[in-house]
């Protein structure tokens, strides 16, 4: 595997731990617990819940825009042995 | 577990706990779970943004050959990392969170223990006055206590009971029975919850021992403290041990009273022809596993303890020594794990198993320098610490490990690190009447069995069961790997006594018999001499 495809790889397992986070939070989220503190501790989870919701979408983003340069270096080099 | 700060193991959800102003409720432990959680996703968060980091670096190394493509991988990364709402910003965020949900789980569990205490206080005052008044006063209200709690229990059970009768007390019983009010945290809930669930007992009718039994037994203790001459009450902190001492006395007092002559210990090797060796334990659940066979219904004789000797490939020897509980009701007789043992180990005064326990380490030949583990069951767990502290300077007490163990109202030296195992459901860990001390080199476990395995719940619906050696030996196995750093610390202390199971176990039995003081056979007095 070249060194772009590896570095494709790697964002594959970046995806993975992001969705590790966000399960790990979507977990800590259901604590049972009432209050004011519960409230805004509700809160917090919802907002990095949100925040890991986005952030998958950009590592997909990222991905993507990767994807396409290992490509695009492979052509180059195929072009450039040819 | 408790070290300074409430933990349970990750998924055991355990104490339920109420405390906060507010009507505020949570389950502590679930909290501390929570926060582990978070910790975790910010791990998973950072090995997130290395590999993003990484793929960056990829990039950049072939930039030049594609610098287009490459350019629109480099800022999207960038901002994915370190942007205002990156992996790392987030991580950190989820960090801070973790740390104040610990710190919250903390300031309810001191909020608990404070409540605790208080009540406990409040019943000690109430019992010493109540002894104070006199015997006669004392067992009218004894009496007068037990009879308004079998009228509650009655009309709770014959409330329960009229719920589906076509009457307008069962309808109304059945309206607010509805889900949404038995769940309500007022007292318009509570009632619900105590009249009109399910079933003719309540859920959770059984106080759980941390709280109720043990606010229990200290106002009991304080009443029999009370009825000593002269006013006790506002005098007396901790009732239970003068208690257990009164009953100590008047017992053996009886005794001798009734012609049963005084009694001696007599320690003797169990001879046994072709018995098979006991494995090297390598965790705390193999140790009980072994405290577990000294018990006579799993064929030991009565009144055994169990000493191991571990000679380890690198030279060292070190021991375990196992203590089983209580296996006879009576007082004074010739098993020496008897109720006797029990109120002399709780009031302080001096025993036969611990003395069983130090003649059988002596017998078995455990050097000054060689590490041991002590692990005991119930009384068991009582008679290890003790021998651990009259020990400590004779022997190298390495460790400790009690399950079931009422040993709130015994010390330990600090050199010697102690695990408590205890489960919420187990009324005898609340004998001592009061928490076990939140000290660094003891860490106590309470388990909820209720929250376990399908044995574990069968286990916490019954009375005993609870305390019964198969359920702690399910909890000791649940802690391994648990990650948490009190249970660590203690697994590496105790791993230095255990080794990696790899050492050449040698396992001897010792039987303690009380025989008449007046009574000596040869085979006694040479083992003496």
């Amino acid at each position: 595997m070249s060194d772009v495809w590896a570095a494709v790889a790697a964002l594959d397992v970046a995806r993975e731990c992001a969705a590790q986070a966000h399960r790990q939070v979507m977990s800590a989220s259901q604590v049972e617990w009432t209050g004011a503190a519960a409230r805004a501790y509700r809160d917090v989870a919802g907002e990095v819940l949100g925040r890991l919701a986005w952030l998958r979408g950009e590592i997909a983003e990222v991905r993507g825009a990767l994807v396409r340069h290992a490509v695009a270096v492979e052509q180059a080099r195929a072009t450039a042995v040819r | 577990m408790r070290d300074g700060t409430a933990m349970r193991s990750d998924d055991a959800p355990a104490l339920v706990v109420i405390g906060g102003a507010g009507g505020t409720t949570a389950r502590i432990e679930a909290l501390v779970a929570a926060a582990q959680r978070l910790v975790r996703a910010a791990d998973s968060l950072d090995r997130c943004g290395s590999q993003v980091v990484r793929a960056a670096g990829a990039v950049e190394a072939t930039a030049t050959v594609c610098p287009a493509t490459a350019s629109a991988v480099r800022w999207p990364a960038q901002t994915l990392v370190h942007g205002p709402a990156g992996l790392r910003a987030t991580g950190a965020l989820l960090t801070d969170a973790a740390e104040r949900l610990r710190s919250v789980a903390a300031g309810y569990a001191r909020a608990d223990a404070d409540a605790a205490a208080r009540l406990r206080a409040l019943a000690v005052l109430g019992g010493t006055a109540v002894g104070d008044a006199g015997p006669l006063a004392a067992a009218g209200a004894l009496l007068l206590g037990t009879a308004a709690l079998l009228s509650a229990g009655r009309t709770v059970v014959h409330l329960r009971s009229l719920r589906h009768t076509p009457t307008p007390v069962g309808l109304g019983l059945t309206l607010l029975g509805g889900s949404s009010l038995t769940r309500a945290e007022n007292p318009v809930g509570m009632v619900a919850r105590l009249v009109a669930g399910p079933g003719l007992l309540p859920d959770g009718w059984l106080p759980p021992a941390a709280d109720g039994g043990e606010i229990a037994v200290s106002g009991l203790a304080a009443v029999v403290t009370g009825l000593a001459p002269g006013l006790q009450t506002g005098t007396v902190a901790d009732p239970v041990g003068p208690a257990a001492r009164a009953a100590y006395v008047t017992g053996t007092v009886g005794a001798a009273a009734l012609g049963r002559p005084r009694h001696r210990l007599v320690v003797a090797p169990q001879v046994t022809v072709g018995a098979e060796q006991p494995p090297a334990p390598r965790t705390t659940a193999d140790v009980l596993r072994q405290v577990q066979d000294l018990y006579p219904e799993n064929g030991a004789a009565p009144g055994s303890v169990g000493v191991q000797r571990l000679d380890h490939p690198d030279g060292r020897r070190t021991w375990v020594v196992t203590v089983p509980g209580t296996q006879s009701a009576g007082l004074h007789g010739s098993n020496p794990m008897d109720m006797a043992t029990n109120l002399a180990l709780a009031s302080g005064t001096p025993d036969d198993v611990t003395h069983l326990v130090s003649e059988a380490m002596l017998r078995a030949g455990v050097g000054p320098e060689e590490p041991v583990l002590i692990a005991g069951h119930s009384q068991g767990g009582m008679a290890a610490v003790r021998a651990a502290s009259g020990l400590h300077g004779v022997f190298t007490v390495a460790g400790v490990v009690t399950a079931g163990s009422p040993v709130g109202g015994m010390s330990l030296p600090a050199e010697i690190p102690a695990l408590h195992l205890e489960h919420l459901q187990d009324q005898v860990v609340a004998l001592d009447g009061r928490p076990n001390p939140d000290v660094t080199h003891r860490t106590t476990v309470v388990r909820d069995l209720g929250a376990g395995s399908a044995a574990d719940r069968a286990a916490a619906r019954s009375l005993g069961a609870p305390h019964l050696m198969p359920a702690y030996i399910r909890t000791a196995e649940a802690l391994e790997g648990s990650g948490h750093r009190s249970l660590e610390e203690f697994d590496a202390a105790m791993g230095r006594v255990l080794g990696d199971g790899s050492a050449d176990a040698t396992h001897q039995r010792y039987v303690g018999v009380r025989v008449s003081a007046a009574s000596d056979c040869p085979s006694a007095r040479s083992a003496r001499s």
